[in-house]
């Protein structure tokens, strides 16, 4: 939206918030310096007075405010209201959250630079606790926490001016901090650069934080803050947006191929530090720590610190649904740090081909792992039929079964079968020569054509003599017994 | 909100009314003993650690039940839901009963909320007791519910934070019971003490503005126990609040010193005043001559009134200079018109002999300068009234606070407070046209 105008967003506001600003300041000059922004390019954006009186658009993440196209500042008003209200952090697990406008993250607010902002700062009355709040954005005592102490149900109000651009978190500063924000207590205001940002298709509201519950991770039922585990910082909850699964299926981020997407993402804490990233994306522009230029290009991973923030931009090119997550991996799978971006439209196989060949590396290493040198483990030497019949089924299962499928069944074009196989049984010798070594290339089996890769096992003697005595005699087949010695024969 | 005129009719002004309600709406479960002691606030001041002397008292055992409440409304009708001034307290008061004298349905045995700090004054008052102080409350609250220590305590109150503000419903009872006997100090509601806003500011900031130091993420600079969250909370609450606040979750209970007289008799005023008139404080005051008397006396005089101790090293001879200054400045016209009001701050130490010489040693003169004192808690909501913020009295005798000026209206309703007086001309501005309003 750089450098782009909408003349009469100028004064827009709501109507009334618009009269009264008129009302209130009672000057013509003003009105007339509204007007002329109508018909005269205003000089250099961002200068002069402010100008007209507006409520700011708030709203819910994963929602931003549509981008400010007033070429001046204005004196704009922001309400948020702090709700304590029961939600619901993972399925059955729920926790009173204290919001700063209802859910997790307080919702978002986007004001311009040079912006006069009247904050008014309401709390239910229906809730127990005082708060405040800090904005990052703020210059003045406590980001404003030292004007806003307020009481449930009652108000506070102050001002400042927007001076420094950027995305900035803000969040309750109200004894003992630590737990007000560990209940939800955090959000995201953008003080939107003079000069705008660039125009993107898709903007979305990304804040991480964690939770600390008194039961363990996933214990149903309705859970309350858990101050030791907060202070050793051992989260039971790492979340994107208040909540596991927040973003993730029907509530996913969408876009559609060729469209550009940008996120301002946030993270409220209390103490982990995040490791943004998008799994099958790479950020084209970041601004990083949340500044107000674009001071990165091409960048995998963004590092949010606690109370931070940064703003991401990528233009997404090929179909598929992107995992967002904290890399501190452990993070997304156990905690819930994982939220998704689907993107439809057509594929285009010169960016990203998909799966062409079901290939496996033959590495000089193996595929199942070596042991270290010197392992002193003991291998059997001799086995009746009845023990190779058992070692055999149980190396089956564990390494043979995720291709060849549980009954040998295997899989057409992919991998041949092994049940009823005249391949399998027409030659022991070149069976304990593909179990051992791995096979390449193209075979019939059963008629059917094969051109698929199987890759070298590790195992030892008695495990290839046992599991392939299994299979000759299961699934179908029926054939003598693959001895030790005759392994080892084939491996000298 | 003070300057809200609307002059009360005569006829609801029943003159020289004494209403001895002692003993109205007492409660059920009588009070229980605290022994003296000593503990450390959860914070440093100036970067000492602050220990707090109790004395025993007696504490009600439960938190004051709608019930209770409604007895003594029945008793006093002034504070009656559509009879209170908004200056004693906000809308919220007592919103959620039905009418006047009908709390909410089935709420009778739960602890009455909505209710200000000025109600709740008034209240004990009534029954020949007071509200506990910070230090007595939080000292009552040491004492651990049997079998639970203090980090099972702490749980239980970061418990009941996580759980919807219905709790208040809950009849009285329902709540913990502590080691000394009493009942629901966790668990229903936050309680009202005497002097829930003397914590947590700098002392000698001028402009009484709440020391960030106590509320914010910079607290932990000063706190001490840093793993007492749920006792944080408690003091984060009370500096969030005002005394005409009445909210949804703030109740009350009484105390009483061990040697507590009986009841006291509460004096309406014998006069009609507008509704934001201060001096419709039923408080009583003692002059430096020992003469007894009421704010309504101040009547006639456009008023200077500021708060202070004899003692005081730092502020208090500052203001005094500021205001003798005035003095001198002001016009003889003006003068005739204008009296100053010096009320302390500490009326332990500041006898009325004590008040006198002060009068002497400053030069104060006894047609321009009034010097009162009154009991503690008097003096408290005297402070309330006027904006002012003080702390308990250090082992050095000297106790933090602000240093508000205000300007009184011949009815007692404030026109103006300042912290210091920078500009005289200006000041002197506002005094005539206070004296020259008709109002």
């Amino acid at each position: 939206m750089k450098n782009e105008r909408t003349p009469l967003n100028g004064i827009r506001g709501t109507g009334s918030a618009r009269g009264l600003a008129l009302a209130f300041l009672g000057a013509s000059l003003l009105l007339g310096a509204c007007r002329k922004s109508e018909d005269k390019a205003p000089a250099a954006a961002g200068e002069g007075p402010v100008v007209g009186w507006e409520d700011a658009v708030l709203t819910h993440a994963p929602e931003v405010p549509p981008p400010i196209t007033r070429t001046h500042p204005a004196r704009v008003t922001v309400r948020l209201e702090i709700k304590e209200v029961e939600k619901e952090l993972a399925p059955g697990v729920r926790y009173m959250v204290w919001t700063f406008g209802g859910s997790v993250p307080g919702m978002f607010i986007r004001v311009r630079e040079g912006d006069l902002v009247d904050f008014h700062l309401s709390n239910h009355p229906d809730n127990k606790m005082p708060h405040n709040i800090d904005l990052h954005a703020v210059t003045g005592p406590g980001g404003g926490a030292a004007a806003s102490v307020t009481a449930p149900g009652h108000s506070s109000v102050f001002s400042f001016k927007a001076m420094n651009p950027g995305l900035y978190v803000y969040h309750c500063a109200t004894a003992p901090v630590g737990m007000h924000i560990a209940n939800g207590m955090y959000g995201l205001i953008l003080v939107q650069p003079k000069e705008g940002l660039p125009k993107v298709d898709h903007e979305y509201y990304v804040m991480q934080s964690e939770f600390y519950t008194h039961g363990k991770n996933r214990e149903e039922g309705l859970q309350s803050f858990d101050m030791e585990k907060a202070v050793k910082e051992d989260a039971d909850y790492v979340v994107f947006n208040g909540a596991m699964g927040a973003l993730a299926d029907d509530k996913a981020l969408t876009a559609k191929v060729g469209e550009t997407v940008r996120l301002f993402v946030g993270n409220g804490g209390p103490g982990l530090v995040s490791s943004f990233h998008i799994i099958g994306e790479v950020f084209d522009r970041v601004h990083s720590w949340g500044g107000a230029r674009a001071d990165q290009e091409q960048v995998q991973t963004v590092l949010i610190p606690s109370g931070g923030a940064a703003i991401v931009e990528f233009g997404v090119d090929f179909p598929a649904t992107y995992i967002l997550v904290d890399h501190s991996i452990f993070r997304a799978f156990n905690k819930g740090a994982l939220g998704m971006l689907k993107v439809t439209g057509p594929t285009d196989s010169s960016i990203y081909s998909g799966k062409q060949r079901d290939e496996v590396y033959l590495a000089e290493g193996a595929a199942i792992q070596t042991l270290p040198d010197g392992a002193a483990i003991k291998m059997p030497t001799k086995l009746t039929q009845e023990e190779m019949m058992e070692r055999g089924a149980r190396v089956f299962t564990q390494v043979c079964a995720a291709c060849h499928q549980a009954k040998g069944e295997g899989i057409p074009m992919a991998f041949p079968p092994l049940a009823k196989s005249d391949f399998l049984m027409a030659d022991k010798a070149r069976a304990i020569d593909i179990v051992s070594q791995g096979k390449t290339g193209p075979i019939t089996v059963n008629g059917a054509h094969f051109d698929g890769v199987m890759p070298r096992l590790d195992l030892d003697d008695a495990s290839i003599a046992s599991v392939l005595t299994y299979v000759r005699n299961s699934f179908g087949n029926s054939g003598d017994a693959v001895t030790i010695e005759q392994v080892k024969a084939r491996r000298r | 909100m003070l300057f809200r005129g609307r002059v009360l009719s005569v006829a609801a002004m029943a003159a020289s009314a004494a209403i001895a309600t002692a003993g109205v709406g007492s409660g059920q479960g009588g009070m229980g003993l605290v022994p003296k002691g000593a503990f450390a606030l959860p914070f440093r001041k100036d970067s000492v650690e602050v220990r707090m002397k109790v004395e025993a008292f007696r504490l009600d055992r439960f938190p004051v039940t709608h019930t209770d409440f409604k007895a003594f409304v029945k008793a006093d009708p002034d504070q009656a839901r559509s009879r209170i001034k908004r200056l004693f307290a906000d809308t919220a008061y007592l919103a959620d009963w039905q009418d006047d004298s009908t709390p909410r349905e089935g709420s009778g045995k739960a602890p009455v909320t909505q209710v200000s700090w000025y109600a709740a004054k008034a209240y004990c008052a009534c029954q020949g007791k007071r509200l506990p102080t910070t230090a007595e409350w939080e000292w009552a609250a040491k004492g651990l519910p049997p079998g639970m220590d203090s980090a099972g305590l702490d749980r239980s109150i970061l418990a009941w934070y996580a759980r919807p503000g219905s709790d208040r419903f809950h009849p009285v009872g329902s709540g913990s019971v502590n080691g000394n006997g009493i009942r629901d100090l966790f668990g229903l509601v936050w309680e009202w003490t005497s002097d829930f806003d003397a914590y947590g500011f700098a002392g000698l900031n001028q402009r009484g503005v709440a020391d960030s130091v106590a509320f914010c993420g910079a607290g932990s600079a000063t706190a001490t126990k840093e793993a007492e969250y749920a006792t944080y909370m408690r003091w984060a609450f009370r500096l969030s609040l005002r005394p005409e606040y009445s909210l949804g979750s703030l109740g009350f209970r009484c105390a009483r010193d061990l040697d507590g007289k009986g009841a006291r008799t509460r004096e309406r005023a014998r006069v009609a005043l507008p509704d934001s008139s201060l001096y419709r404080s039923d408080a009583r005051w003692w002059r430096d001559d020992g003469r007894k008397m009421k704010l309504e006396d101040l009547r006639g005089r456009v008023r200077v009134v500021s708060m202070f101790f004899s003692n005081c090293e730092n502020l208090c001879p500052m203001v005094l200079g500021q205001l003798k200054s005035l003095e001198g400045a002001m016009p003889g016209a003006l003068r005739q018109k204008v009296g100053f009001v010096m009320v302390t701050l500490d009326p332990k130490e500041d006898t009325s002999g004590a008040l006198s010489a002060y009068r002497k040693k400053s030069g104060l003169a006894a047609d321009q300068w009034e010097l009162l004192r009154g009991s503690a808690d008097d003096t408290r909501e005297l402070a309330a009234l006027l904006g002012v913020r003080y702390t308990p009295k250090t082992e050095a005798g000297q106790m933090g606070h602000t240093g508000l000026i205000a300007i009184l209206d011949r009815q007692g309703r404030m026109v103006s407070h300042v912290t210091g007086i920078t500009d005289q001309e200006a000041f002197l501005a506002q005094l005539s046209r206070a004296v020259a309003s008709e109002r």
